[in-house]
């Protein structure tokens, strides 16, 4: 029992009520803690959002949580609100139904339900009606009548069987100007109608010093400005008070406090934090869930065509029994069947994570990574030791994911299975826009002080603040930032909006909509109002399917070949140790491949020379922050090269870390270790590993593992030794299973970029899966000597396609860029093979490829112009620019853009200025509408000049974003060779540590978060010749920063930083626009533009771009 | 009809109630609280914090007083006749 005076706060809204309630679950449950109070509700707008964090905290807290909502009411007056709370498991799930509805049948983001909707389920719960509640309301505007006649379907529903006493009338006293009335009101109806009151405070802030919190969150809400008649609370009374405080305004009705502790007593349901709920899985009448899991396993060894070893049938036999005991069986069936649906589909897809670890994943056909053959271990991915789910992640084509999402949700239907919500939280940059429009700021200034900020977390505004050059020019007053950046600071975390998270799938029993509410995302797919996180808490089983571009990029690659070559290739049945993929991975020319293209990735590979699968799965596993922080490439490197011999520290170590030369690499090996040395089994050694992270736990485990390992026999000396490496790398590790199944696609798109160089690339430039703009992979495409042709109109397809081109053609596509080669530039040896189905390049000579831009990328294209294009042309090709617009949708800024970009200059007449005149002249006559046409009668006079080349490089730049015919640096060679630039290429062939100049185009720049509150600029150039890292410190962003955001090429000159063999990158002193500087060398000022910019004082600038000198490579 | 004055006044105060307060050189006895309210906000202008008391003073005038809480000073607003 409740010790009076107390009180249970039972109207409050928490952060989840977006942009209404200004704190977390967290904080709510804490406050209600400290203020000695042993329950409290959490009513959230028409949601259930925060329940499972709600339950934790309370759990933690030793509160009692009540759960409930806030339902929207569609009345003929407007929208009310009602407040419904869970008396137990079947109010709680008619409170989880009555929420789905209310947000399945209205307008997405507009949840409402009727009066006769929301009494039809109120079996189980309790309802409180409030002054925004429509009797409420009627009552405070002194419409007694009205306001009894309002109450009586709730009474119905809520209060009419005997004993049954649910409904409740609010009384609040928020002290606000004209309170008293209200109240006075409320309590006359409740006398009146004998249905009894209970206090609440409508609680939206946690203290009254947070309540300008809740101004601005309304006023963000409505899109209005802060101002007084924008603002609806008055005072700052709505806050969580005290028992006491509560009392006190309820002086004279004590029962309207007292029934808040009833109400307290009588809402009992558990939400089951930790308990799991299975998927259901039909199977044949007597049979079980598990028998049908071991006998598809079964079937699935005859399948693989694996031998059924004792090796693997002990193993299959010990991983089916565990999965029994952990009771998955029903959830394996269920995402085998799901990817079995999907293969069905003829997508692509592919098993990522600790799953692939797993036999029973492989011969379920879940995963196609042999675990047996890698030596993954089962335990890394399910531990009966470990309070975790399982987690099985599959990866489908990016561009045919929400097919798979379509056939998922239909095939398991809307009672069991729905996506995972996503919280979009407020981070600096978005918060510092939307407050600002709050606070009525202008809206430029806003954002030029919002687009300074890096990616970083709200409530680090103000430390960022003082280091940002870029705001000394803002022209807010420091009263106007003040405020900004005091409500800014304030909403980190803050819920922004919910959106479909990219990858979950619930996969539960038909009793999922008694669990959980559901609401649609802006696709409009069913989500459940549940992030991860609480999907997990609420013990609901998920799979992540995650679209992934690289295999949409392979599956465009394919289709290519087919098209090209009339050549159908089966990834699934490369041989995995084809000679020429390997070559091609050693030589590092691996840009657009999948994991291997990053600069360091290609550094790596050219130390490490991979020569089988298995290198490919510690090239990945290696190539991770911590590996390469702590540097143990280096001793893998060494030993594996034969510098250092390989040496175990105990020769039990050897059968688990031969494969990597004795340096452990691999989660899975410091469980092998520990297994091996302490004698734990692989369950608890996994336990032990994840424990490693933590130096408490380090200190705990440590005596233990030494005393076990001299019990086993092992010198205690070398037990401590063994005990410090696996603590030093246990961090470091990588996921084997992880890593082997990533290496699939990455060996894959290898395979394809040696053999199929052209179509490979085709695929790259039309899914974009890496991270390279397309320009680079353009370039790269270039140098293997596949030319580029440009727009169109009658032969660019929607995405980038293959072409078989004329040695003239090449020639001239290409430009002044090399000499043309082979698109199969690293074709594999003659007669290799290794080569299924392929003619090898001897037998043929060899083809000129090329890659067509493709439509898609014309800036501003619609799809259904898009489609409107290549409609017109199936029936007849376009003769003419009039022909074009006449025959298509297109829209004259596209149709001008396509003119531009020279789509049309493969058509008759004139230059392709004259096409543009036409294209923007022409008063657009549709087909059929030929009576009237003034088209054909006034060609414009075939005058015009030609565009020059650097027009048509603009042209390209500014209508697909690449420089298709030449690259841009070519134009800049001039000012280049003056300046003395370092073509990126020799970059790696010069000394550290002195100073030098590099240029070219922008492809990259990051500002990650740095813990130190430093803001650090990467940039990557390209110059045509390959990239250039520079990074960009503090120090010098007073007078780079706004030519490093703004500029597109750029000049820098820095300092020149060896960072591995190959591996360089310059510490920028200087930055100028290239642009800029060509412009001031052809006005014979270019010294002066050089010096002539703020920069570091003392700089001995004139020397410096004459002493490199030399124009190689340019 | 109500006229405007915002001027400073003292209140003496009983139990948290206002019980008296003196304006232009005379005390008026609180005989009854006719109704409380609180003002706070606008902090992005001048941020006030009020606390209102409307009360009938000795002699059967109807005044609001406030305290303004951040000063800790009384203000007559208004008085009603």
């Amino acid at each position: 029992m409740f010790g009076s005076p107390s009180f249970v706060h039972l109207n409050v809204r928490s952060y989840f009520s977006l942009k209404d309630g200004a704190f977390s679950p967290e904080d709510l449950v804490e406050r209600t803690a400290a203020l000695g109070m042993r329950a409290v509700a959490m009513t959230d707008r028409d949601g259930l959002y925060g329940a499972a964090r709600f339950a934790s905290a309370c759990a933690h807290f030793g509160v009692k949580p009540i759960y409930g909502a806030t339902l929207t009411i569609r009345t003929r007056l407007g929208d009310r609100l009602i407040t419904l709370l869970a008396k137990d498991a079947t109010g709680y799930g008619n409170l989880c139904r009555l929420l789905t509805t209310a947000h399945m049948t209205g307008e997405r983001g507009d949840p409402a339900l009727t009066t006769g909707q929301a009494c039809e389920r109120s079996e189980g719960m309790i309802c409180l009606l409030g002054p925004e509640s429509e009797p409420g309301s009627l009552a405070v505007s002194g419409r007694r009548g009205a306001a009894a006649a309002a109450l009586q379907p709730f009474r119905e529903a809520f209060a009419s069987e005997p004993g049954r006493g649910d409904l409740f009338l609010e009384v609040r006293n928020r002290l606000e100007p004209g309170d008293a009335e209200a109240t006075r009101q409320m309590v006359n109806l409740l006398d009146e109608t004998a249905v009894p009151g209970v206090a609440t405070n409508g609680v939206r802030y946690l203290v009254p010093g947070d309540a300008f919190l809740a101004d601005v969150l309304e006023c963000m809400r409505e899109v209005v400005p802060l101002a007084s008649h924008h603002v609806s609370r008055r005072n700052a009374e709505g806050y969580l008070k005290a028992a006491p405080d509560m009392r006190a305004l309820f002086e004279e009705r004590p029962e309207f406090c007292d029934r808040t502790l009833d109400i307290a007593e009588r809402c009992e349901f558990d939400l089951g934090i930790g308990t799991v709920h299975f998927p259901d899985f039909p199977t044949p009448p007597g049979r079980s869930a598990g028998s049908v899991l071991a006998e598809r396993c079964w079937r699935g060894l005859e399948e693989r065509g694996m031998r059924p070893t004792r090796e693997v049938r002990d193993r299959l036999d010990s991983e089916l029994s565990q999965i029994q005991v952990m009771g998955y069986a029903a959830y394996f069936l269920t995402v085998a069947d799901i990817v079995g649906d999907i293969r069905a589909m003829g997508v692509r897809c592919a098993c990522r994570g600790s799953a692939a670890g797993s036999l029973v994943c492989h011969l379920t056909g879940i995963s196609d990574v042999d675990p047996v053959r890698h030596g993954l271990i089962f335990e890394r991915f399910l531990n009966p030791l470990r309070d975790e789910l399982p987690d099985i992640d599959i990866d489908v084509e990016a561009a045919r994911r929400e097919d798979v999402y379509d056939a998922v949700l239909s095939r398991y239907g809307e009672d069991r299975c729905a996506c995972v919500t996503m919280v979009d939280t407020y981070r600096a940059r978005g918060a510092i826009r939307e407050v600002g429009k709050a606070l009525g700021l202008p809206e430029g200034e806003v954002d030029l002080v919002a687009k300074a900020f890096p990616h970083i977390g709200a409530h680090h505004v103000r430390e960022a603040m003082t280091t940002l050059p870029e705001l000394s020019d803002s022209n807010l007053d420091a009263g106007q930032l003040e405020t900004l950046f005091r409500v800014v600071e304030r909403l980190n975390g803050f819920p922004r909006h919910l959106a479909l998270h990219p990858s979950g799938i619930v996969l539960s029993g038909s009793d999922l909509p008694d669990r959980v509410p559901f609401e649609r995302s802006f696709q409009g797919y069913r989500m459940v109002q549940a992030d991860k996180d609480d999907v997990e808490a609420i013990g609901l089983l998920k799979l992540d399917v995650l679209g992934v571009r690289m295999l949409s990029s392979m599956r465009h690659t394919v289709e290519e070949i087919a098209r090209t070559e009339g050549e159908k290739v089966d990834l699934d049945e490369i041989p995995p140790d084809d000679p020429a993929t390997f070559e091609l991975i050693r030589s590092s020319d691996t840009l657009g491949c999948f994991q291997i293209e990053s600069p360091g990735q290609r550094e790596l590979l050219q130390k490490f020379q991979p020569t089988e699968w298995s290198d490919l799965i510690i090239d990945i596993s290696l190539f991770r922050p911590g590996p390469v922080k702590s540097d143990m490439i280096t001793p893998f490197l060494d030993r594996r090269h034969g510098h250092e011999p390989t040496a175990y520290i105990h020769p039990w170590l050897k059968p688990s870390l031969q494969q990597s030369h004795g340096v452990v690499v691999y989660h899975e090996q410091v469980m092998q270790v520990l297994s091996a040395i302490g004698g734990y089994d692989l369950a608890e050694a996994d336990r032990i590993r994840r424990r490693l992270s933590d130096d408490e736990e380090v200190a705990a485990i440590h005596p233990e593992f030494v005393r076990r390992a001299v019990a086993r026999g092992v010198n205690a000396s070398t037990a401590e030794l063994i005990w410090s490496n696996v603590v030093q790398f246990a961090s470091f590790g990588f996921c084997k299973a992880h890593a082997a199944a990533f290496a699939v696609p990455t060996y894959q798109s290898a395979w394809l970029k040696a053999h199929y160089r052209a179509q490979f690339l085709a695929g790259v430039l039309t899914h974009e899966p890496g991270m390279y703009p397309r320009r680079l992979i353009l370039d790269d495409a270039r140098r293997g000597g596949i030319a580029i042709l440009p727009l169109d109109i009658n032969r660019s397809e929607g995405d980038y396609i293959v072409e078989i081109v004329t040695e003239g053609h090449a020639a001239v596509a290409e430009g002044a860029r090399g000499a043309v080669r082979s698109g199969r530039r690293r074709g594999r040896p003659k007669g290799d093979p290794s080569s299924p189905g392929r003619d090898p390049t001897s037998a043929r000579p060899p083809r000129r490829y090329g890659i067509r831009l493709a439509l898609k990328d014309v800036h501003g294209i619609s799809e259904a112009e898009l489609r409107s294009i290549l409609a017109a042309r199936a029936e007849r090709p376009f003769a003419d620019v009039g022909d074009v617009l006449r025959r298509t949708a297109l829209s004259r800024p596209v149709a001008e853009a396509l003119a531009h970009a020279g789509a049309f200059d493969a058509l008759a007449g004139g230059s392709r200025r004259d096409r543009l005149y036409l294209a923007m002249i022409d008063d657009v006559v549709r087909e059929g509408d030929q009576a009237t046409l003034p088209l054909n009668q006034a060609p414009p006079p075939a005058v015009l000049r030609e565009y020059s080349s650097a027009e048509r490089v603009r042209a390209e730049l500014e209508v697909v974003g690449l420089d298709a015919s030449r690259h841009l640096m070519t134009f800049y060679r001039p000012v280049l060779c003056d300046l003395g630039v370092v073509p990126a290429a020799r970059l790696g062939d010069l000394a550290g540590d002195q100073w030098i100049m590099v240029a070219g185009v922008k492809v990259a720049s990051q500002t990650p978060a740095v813990r130190s509150g430093q803001r650090i600029i990467f940039l990557t150039l390209d110059d045509g010749t390959g990239l250039a890292d520079v990074t960009v410190f503090e120090r010098v962003q007073p007078w780079c920063a706004r030519t490093v955001f703004h500029g597109f090429v750029l000049v820098v000159w820095g300092r020149l930083r060896r960072t591995g063999v190959k591996g360089t990158s310059i510490i920028a002193e200087q930055v100028w626009d290239l642009a800029a500087l060509s412009r001031a060398r052809h006005e014979g000022r270019l010294t002066e533009a050089l010096t002539g910019s703020a920069g570091p004082s003392g700089v001995p600038t004139r020397k410096l771009w004459h002493a490199s000198g030399g124009s190689a490579g340019w | 009809m109500a006229k405007l004055y915002e001027e400073m006044v003292v209140v003496e105060r009983d139990a948290g109630m206002p019980a008296a307060f003196s304006w232009r050189g005379r005390r008026y006895e609180v005989r009854d609280v006719i109704g409380r309210w609180r003002i706070e906000g606008r902090w992005w202008e001048d941020g006030r914090d009020r606390e209102y008391w409307r009360v009938e003073a000795s002699g059967g005038a109807v005044v609001d007083l406030y305290e303004d809480r951040r000063a800790g000073r009384w203000h007559l607003e208004r008085l009603w006749d």
